[in-house]
């Protein structure tokens, strides 16, 4: 009950500490995105507006010069192309154009739209008439007329929203207006505009307070709340006299001095109980013999009862919530995700011809470098962790990552690029095997699955807002920048990991039954399993293959192919995080009460495919984003229901090799899945174009999700077995 | 490299030029002119930039009246008096003074006195000099022509074309490279060159009289444009026959120098206005006289900036407007 009441206390202080912590940012968030807002319309509005003017003025000017000159007005050379020139810089102006005395359209723009003819002779008309309440601006003279108002009677302005300006064009000699110039303003394009700032404005806030949060976490756990709770549970300890146990911690001063002053209590009591056994050594043989036959009972009841030990060995306490490893992991993809949302761009503009390899292939080969660095190097990561132990393993990984991201920021071509990619996956292998080893060292069996929530969780926090931040940030400060800022986060991770992750909880513990097979024998031995073979090829593999393929190197290039910014390109990529994290847990838990799991794996991956077969029929930036987002379901239903199956089918051959060199064997075959995905998707672009090479990505997918069920449906006489919890997900990282 | 060395040296100098204006001068320097036809606004860049730099030169004007026969006593008369520079104007001129590099001749030529020319259309082309880097003699200047490709360049902005017609005097050697460089043009980009040779008479000169039938005979193939290239007799002396019997025939002419549209007919053209070039040709007569730098170390060059200049009152007559991109940065006359 006591204790019951001190957990409660630690766990409502830190509900109350966050709370009120969020809930603080957040106010002050929402008043500064309301201030930034009211600024936006204060200022950019009348600024647009201003431009539109301005580009109304200059082309009045040329157009008066033009017939000054006696250039006749029909007879204007090269209108539309002048016109054209002008608007090239001005996405808010929809249109220019001329019309004559009678309102009658002359000249425009090439992209102007046919419907706008009745909007122009609106307002001629009413610039000719000169009519009394006309518009001044200084010495101009203008209309402006609105398509909404005009839109009851003409159809064809019913979808239009466009602010025309008319300004008269006058003779020089006799005064005499012999025509206007219009500008159409395109108020979608300013409503577009108010959309993406209010957007970026949102996702600036949802990561500020992701961010605060896991760095809140970090700190009160192991600043405050970790090192009070050891002190409870010492205290508690104490109060029942036990003294077997021993505060390791860092903390601040204040706690500090407590521990430091409970530990020598500690330490004093054990001395004590060890002088004692000391003089009894140090008695004479036969007084020695006599009062340990006489004392010997009574020493051992004591010992038993404080938990005394004459050598010292005691139990350390410590700060076991692995909120380290969240903020960790968090941080080290956080940077490698950053530049996710334009990373093939980047390389394009980067990378100089070769002949004979097509550009969409030069544009997947960093990521496919990446990719199959990471898939080489993994198996590799434990023997550099065990050399060097986890701490100064993700340092030197983070080192690596960090050169890795800032040499692609400023690479000079393809050769170089692929080199730092190939340093960047190094360092990624690395930090990831690490953050998992810490894992597994500092938990037991029992409580494994909350440590793995940590990592997963500073995963999905990544995964959500990197590309979205990224994207904001590569259309403000360009890409190279970003790369830096990457870089700069994960040397912090490096540096924080030096200072922060506890001693090294020894080497990993080996997991149950490796007898050392060879792994070509294992690998032999899985594959003649006919239902793992096809989990893997059929499943696994092309679920990596979409996620790369797709999700970061397509999405990105297709979408800017559609004239998407790159802000809106990392918002669209967030949905997949979204998806991933909102529908996760629900779908691990639901699939695995009903014992669904190949039906969730096939289902995954006939929604992933079919979405992106869809996308043929409809080429818009929105049918990318609906197939993010189907794939960030699709993924998320059946990444976790692979790994259970994996270890349900392969049961035998896990009994013989050990769940270890079967999950490994999977593992690699699945990230050969992630290196292959944008090379397969290049050749598909290569072939036909972005468009159709998402649909031909799609209809792979299918192809194989239907194999995956025929096979199962074919060996289905196998009994269901019941599915063994997933020793290690790291589902979605790839 | 010597030769970037040798611009280091003249960034130099010029850099010294800034530095310290007015250097010591106890007398203006004598500058002896070799002109064609009289004084021209080449003539009146030469004079303002020293002007402007207060230094003083005496000029000596002496004209040629377009025949190199009337040369040689200004030749004597320029070794007698031994000026600080000789000037001279156009190719003419210039060949007549300095001779060719391959054939020169002390007793015919000035070789023992800086000569600075300028208006000479191809200096390599006519054997001034060997090489825009270096005459290898006592000779440095300044070239008008406009790069081919610009003036290509500068006819598309007005109107695409197809086909474009030529007429060329064949005795003078840089109006027939010019023609030659115009066909590979017309290859590389795909348009048509209609070349027409001034037919020679049987002193072996180009007779005058046969231009505006050969006018008439180009323009029914119907060329978009008549090329003017930097030919004496075609664009210098007889520049207002050909534009106006070309415009007679509908046919506009394009113009590679500024004669035939301030004195002529033609429509348009893309030049080097003659005032800058004679600005650049002071500049190069100040690195001898103030600087004492040798001629041969001052290369030869054409400005980099050219102007596009539209005769509005020809495209009235022709019905053929400049466009509004091409009102953008062109001088329009009239």
């Amino acid at each position: 009950m006591h204790q019951r009441q001190q957990q409660d206390f630690f766990t409502s202080t830190k509900r109350r500490l966050f709370g009120f912590a969020l809930l603080a940012l957040l106010l002050a968030q929402g008043g500064m995105a309301i201030v930034a807002w009211q600024l936006f319309e204060r200022e950019l509005l009348p600024e647009m507006d201003r431009k539109a003017w301005t580009v109304a003025l200059i082309a009045q000017d040329r157009v008066a010069e033009a017939l000054a000159l006696g250039i006749p007005f029909e007879q204007l050379e090269g209108v539309p192309q002048f016109f054209d020139i002008m608007l090239a810089e001005s996405p808010d102006i929809a249109y220019l154009a001329l019309t004559d005395a009678q309102g009658a359209l002359v000249f425009s723009s090439s992209g102007a739209p046919r419907a706008i003819e009745p909007l122009l002779r609106q307002s001629a008309t009413m610039l000719l008439d000169d009519a009394a309440g006309l518009e001044r601006v200084g010495r101009h003279v203008l209309v402006r007329t609105r398509s909404e108002d005009l839109s009851a009677e003409n159809a064809d302005l019913q979808d239009a929203s466009y602010t025309d300006m008319a300004l008269p064009i006058v003779t020089r000699g006799d005064n005499a207006t012999i025509g206007a110039l219009h500008v159409g303003v395109d108020e979608a394009y300013v409503g577009r505009q108010i959309k993406d700032i209010a957007f970026d404005i949102g996702i600036v806030m949802l990561t500020s307070l992701l961010f605060a949060f896991e760095l809140l976490l970090f700190i009160a756990t192991f600043g405050f709340l970790g090192p009070m709770r050891l002190v409870e549970r010492q205290l508690t300890c104490l109060a029942k006299g036990q003294f077997g146990q021993m505060i390791s911690a860092s903390a601040p001063s204040g706690i500090r001095e407590v521990i430091d002053s409970l530990n020598s209590r500690v330490r004093k009591v054990q001395d004590a109980f060890g002088r004692v056994g000391a003089r009894i050594e140090a008695l004479p043989v036969e007084a020695r013999a006599r009062v340990v036959a006489e004392m010997a009972p009574v020493l051992e009841r004591l010992r038993l009862r404080f938990a005394l030990d004459g050598d010292g060995r005691l139990q350390e306490l410590r700060v076991t919530d692995l909120v380290d490893v969240r903020l960790l992991t968090f941080l080290f993809m956080f940077a490698e995700f950053l530049s996710r949302p334009f990373f093939p761009i980047y390389v394009k503009s980067v990378v100089s011809p070769i002949p004979g390899i097509s550009e969409a292939m030069l544009m997947g080969l960093p990521i496919t470098a990446f990719m199959l660095v990471y898939a080489v190097v993994t198996p590799f990561t434990g023997r550099i962790i065990g050399r060097l132990g986890i701490r100064r393993a993700y340092a030197l990984g983070a080192l690596l990552s960090g050169a890795g991201l800032l040499g692609t920021g400023f690479a000079f071509d393809l050769y170089d690029l692929v080199l730092w990619r190939i340093l960047g996956g190094t360092g990624y292998a690395v930090m990831f095997m690490a953050c998992q080893t810490y894992v597994v060292g500092n938990t037991t069996p029992e409580n494994r699955a909350q440590g793995i929530a940590m990592f997963v969780g500073g995963l999905m926090a990544a995964e959500i807002c990197a590309p979205a931040i990224g994207g904001i940030l590569a259309d403000r400060i360009g890409f190279t920048w970003v790369f830096v800022l990457g870089a700069a986060v994960a040397v912090i991770s490096g540096v924080m990991a030096l200072r922060q992750m506890s001693q090294d909880p020894g080497p990993a513990p080996r997991q149950s039954g490796s007898t050392k097979a060879p792994f070509l024998v294992v690998f032999m031995s899985l594959m003649r399993n006919s239902r793992f073979a096809a989990t893997v090829v059929f499943a696994s593999v092309p679920a990596k293959l979409v996620l790369t393929g797709f999700l970061f190197y397509l999405a990105p290039i297709y979408l800017t192919e559609l004239g998407a910014s790159q802000s809106e390109i990392g918002r669209y990529l967030m949905t997949y995080g979204i998806a991933n994290v909102l529908l996760g847990p629900f779908f691990a838990r639901a699939i695995d009460k009903a014992g669904l799991h190949v039906g969730a794996v096939a289902l995954g991956g006939l929604i992933s495919g079919g979405v992106l077969v869809v996308g043929l029929s409809w080429q818009s930036p929105y049918m990318v984003l609906i197939a993010v987002a189907a794939l960030g379901v699709a993924q998320a239903m059946s990444i976790a229901a692979q790994l259970a199956l994996v270890t349900t089918v392969a049961a035998e051959e896990a009994k013989i090799h050990g769940d270890a060199a079967v999950l490994g064997v999977f593992r690699l075959i699945e990230r050969i899945g992630s290196a292959a995905g944008p090379f397969v998707v290049a050749l598909f672009v290569g072939q036909w174009g972005a468009g159709l090479a998402m649909a031909a990505t799609g209809a792979l997918i299918v192809v194989l999700s239907v194999a995956f069920s025929i096979v199962f449906l074919v060996t289905r006489r196998r009994p269901p077995m019941p599915v063994a919890m997933a020793p290690l997900s790291d589902k979605g990282a790839s | 490299m010597t030769g970037s060395i040798r611009s280091l040296a003249i960034l130099l100098a010029a850099l010294v030029v800034v530095a310290a204006p007015a250097l010591a001068q106890d007398r203006p320097y004598n500058v002896f002119m070799i002109l064609g036809r009289g004084e021209t606004e080449v003539e009146q860049g030469f004079r303002d930039y020293f002007r402007d730099k207060g230094i003083d030169i005496n000029v000596t004007v002496r004209n040629i009246e377009n025949d190199v026969r009337n040369l040689p006593p200004f030749i004597e008369e320029a070794k007698r008096i031994r000026p600080d520079l000789v000037y001279t104007w156009g190719t003419g001129a210039t060949v007549g003074t300095v001779g060719t590099y391959d054939d020169v001749d002390p007793a015919r030529h000035i070789t023992d006195i800086p000569v600075v020319f300028t208006l000479v259309t191809s200096p390599t082309g006519s054997k001034v000099v060997p090489s825009f880097e270096s005459s290898g003699r006592n000779v440095t200047g300044a070239s008008h022509v406009v790069p081919l490709g610009s003036q290509i360049n500068a006819m598309r902005a007005y109107r695409q074309f197809k086909r474009i017609a030529v007429i060329y005097n064949p005795i003078e050697k840089n109006s027939v490279m010019q023609v030659e460089e115009l066909r590979q043009l017309g290859v590389d980009q795909g348009f048509e060159v209609i070349e027409r040779p001034v037919p020679l008479d049987a002193a072996g000169a180009p007779d005058a009289s046969s231009l505006p039938g050969l006018v008439d005979a180009v323009a029914k193939e119907n060329p978009s444009f008549l090329y003017m290239g930097p030919d004496t007799f075609v664009a210098g002396v007889h520049k207002d026959i050909v534009t106006a019997q070309a415009n007679h025939n509908g046919l506009a002419s394009f113009s590679a120098t500024e004669g035939p549209l301030r004195a002529g007919e033609a429509l348009f053209g893309l030049v080097t206005r003659y005032y800058n070039l004679g600005r650049l040709t002071a500049y190069k007569a100040e690195q001898i006289l103030v600087h004492g730098i040798d001629p041969k170390e001052i290369p030869v060059q054409t400005l980099t900036r050219f102007s596009y200049i539209v005769n509005i009152r020809v495209a009235n007559q022709l019905q053929l407007y400049p466009p509004m991109s091409v009102l953008r940065f062109a001088e329009v006359i009239d």
